[in-house]
């Protein structure tokens, strides 16, 4: 039996919306949730006071600091190292069995689940190299967890900008340094940043690894190796412990909020660069 | 006479296997326009490439033979490359302006070029190139927008005026006018006679009226090899080899 193209195209279209509506809807389902349970905690004493009371009472400022904190760290050492990495790959060298091994190596860094790279932190930083239970642990064990999505993301965007720029600057006499930093590089900047911004969503939200790295304090860290424990930490042990629900939820909005706000921010610069530039 | 500016001598280009340019053998001479003209795949995109070594970036190319600028030989594995491309500018078939504006796609190669540039300079070597390139007057106002804003034929002077303000001394020209109207062929070929007072010209075109019309000598290639070469008018009136003349009249291409 054939259909009526008219009807499969109908039907195929309303399934695909559907599709795309149920996704839409957990999205925003979370968001509310979430909102709607913790939004009444939230409060500028549960911004900026301290917890007491093992998180029962006070506020979650120290947990803002620590997320901050170990974002940062993770951020300063894997940005360099993933782009780095991702200009040696697209412009220092061409195809071969070097190159699809470092993607490789890559993918399969992107596959190592997350408990497994908080343990592997524990036994790499905290340990051998003594940081403890610190940000700096913490931060460097989140900066492996990015960097294969800093790499991917990178290189994509630098494989976009048409060779055709780079034999222009050559005809004109550009090192190829020149080349990569005053017109590749900015071409692909838009790109780069999509990826750090992802990874920055990553990194806020990380429990496992930074609970294994970064410890659990209660206090601000006011040092790169004081210990502190980030807001998804502090959610997970007021939610298992049962400490506080209410407070969890608190938690769990800041989170889920900077997380949206950071994307939408990102989402916007990024626009008006693209507006500049072309 | 003109000094000689350019020598090739005995010039083979492998892609792989394939030979792109087979003992080629040529002057070019200061102050001069050689058109090089021929079909699809004779050599004359990759002998441009060479003259500035942009050949080095293709993979898998062997080149044997020697080139001479100003006596020194530029296939030399001590030559500057990047100084060599400074001096000898190449516009593309494509005009590629770069997603910046139009003032910034012509200073920011001389800006790069390692010795400080203080602005008033840079804006004079920009508004000399424009007019050289015949784009000043319309670009003068409008120097900071967009250079993709520009019309094709607007482009492709743009990347010729980009060529012009690095001052080379050589200018190698990929078919600068293949996609343009008439009206901005002309004007693109009323400025190569101009430049050639300062500048020494190789224009590669698949017109071969453009190539009548512009250049003093002309080098005739077919499949990798130099076919005939001499001065333009003579080549034109009595081309000496059959395949030459049937090439110009337009009887296989």
């Amino acid at each position: 039996m054939r259909l009526d193209p008219f009807l499969t195209q109908r039907l195929v279209k309303s399934l695909l919306w559907c599709l795309t509506g149920l996704t839409l809807f957990f999205l925003i389902f979370i968001i509310a949730f979430i909102s709607v349970k913790g939004l009444p905690q939230v409060s500028f004493n549960f911004l900026f006071h301290d917890i007491e009371d093992m998180g029962r009472a006070g506020g979650i400022f120290p947990t803002i600091v620590s997320t901050i904190y170990l974002t940062m760290v993770a951020l300063l050492i894997a940005s360099p190292l993933g782009v780095g990495t991702a200009i040696y790959l697209t412009e220092y060298t061409r195809e071969g069995w070097i190159t699809k091994l470092i993607r490789f190596g890559a993918e399969c860094l992107a596959g190592v689940p997350s408990i497994i790279l908080g343990l592997f932190g524990f036994v790499l930083f905290v340990i051998k190299l003594n940081f403890g239970w610190s940000m700096l642990s913490g931060g460097l064990s989140l900066a492996i967890m990015v960097l294969p999505t800093i790499i991917r993301t990178s290189e994509e965007a630098l494989k976009t900008v048409p060779q055709e720029y780079q034999d222009v600057c050559f005809s004109l006499g550009l090192s190829k340094w020149h080349t990569i930093t005053r017109v590749v590089l900015p071409c692909a900047l838009p790109g780069i940043m999509t990826g750090i911004v992802l990874s920055i969503g990553r990194a806020i939200g990380e429990t496992a690894v930074v609970l294994f790295t970064a410890g659990a304090s209660l206090r601000t860290p006011t040092s790169r190796f004081d210990s502190g424990r980030s807001m998804a930490v502090h959610f997970y042990i007021l939610a298992r412990e049962g400490l506080s629900m209410p407070n969890a939820y608190g938690t769990a909005a800041i989170l889920i909020i900077s997380i949206l706000l950071i994307n939408i921010t990102a989402y916007t610069i990024m626009q008006r660069f693209l507006q500049k530039y072309s | 006479m003109n000094p000689v500016k350019i020598q090739v001598r005995d010039l083979t280009f492998y892609y792989g296997q394939h030979l792109a340019i087979d003992s080629l053998h040529l002057d070019v001479r200061q102050g001069e326009i050689l058109g090089l003209m021929g079909p699809a795949k004779s050599g004359k995109t990759t002998f441009l490439r060479v003259l500035n070594r942009m050949c080095d970036l293709i993979p898998n190319s062997r080149v044997q033979g020697n080139v001479f600028l100003d006596n020194k030989d530029i296939l030399a594995l001590e030559y500057d490359v990047d100084n060599l491309r400074r001096r000898v500018g190449m516009v593309f078939a494509k005009p590629v302006p770069l997603p910046r504006s139009i003032y910034e796609n012509l200073a920011f190669g001389p800006r790069l070029q390692g010795k400080e540039i203080n602005s008033g300079i840079l804006d004079d070597l920009v508004e000399k190139s424009l007019k050289e390139a015949q784009l000043w007057e319309e670009v003068k106002d409008r120097l900071h927008e967009s250079a993709l804003k520009l019309s094709g034929g607007q482009q492709q002077r743009l990347c010729l005026a980009r060529t012009l303000a690095m001052q080379p001394e050589v200018i190698l020209l990929d078919e600068p006018t293949s996609g343009l109207d008439p009206i901005s062929t002309a004007r693109i070929e009323e400025t190569l006679t101009q430049l050639k007072k300062d500048f020494t010209i190789i224009l590669v075109s698949n017109n071969t009226k453009q190539i009548a019309r512009c250049s003093d000598k002309v080098a005739f290639l077919l499949m990798s090899r130099l076919i005939e070469y001499g001065i333009t008018p003579e080549v034109f009136m009595v081309p000496k080899n059959k395949q030459t003349d049937d090439y110009i009249s337009g009887r296989f291409g």
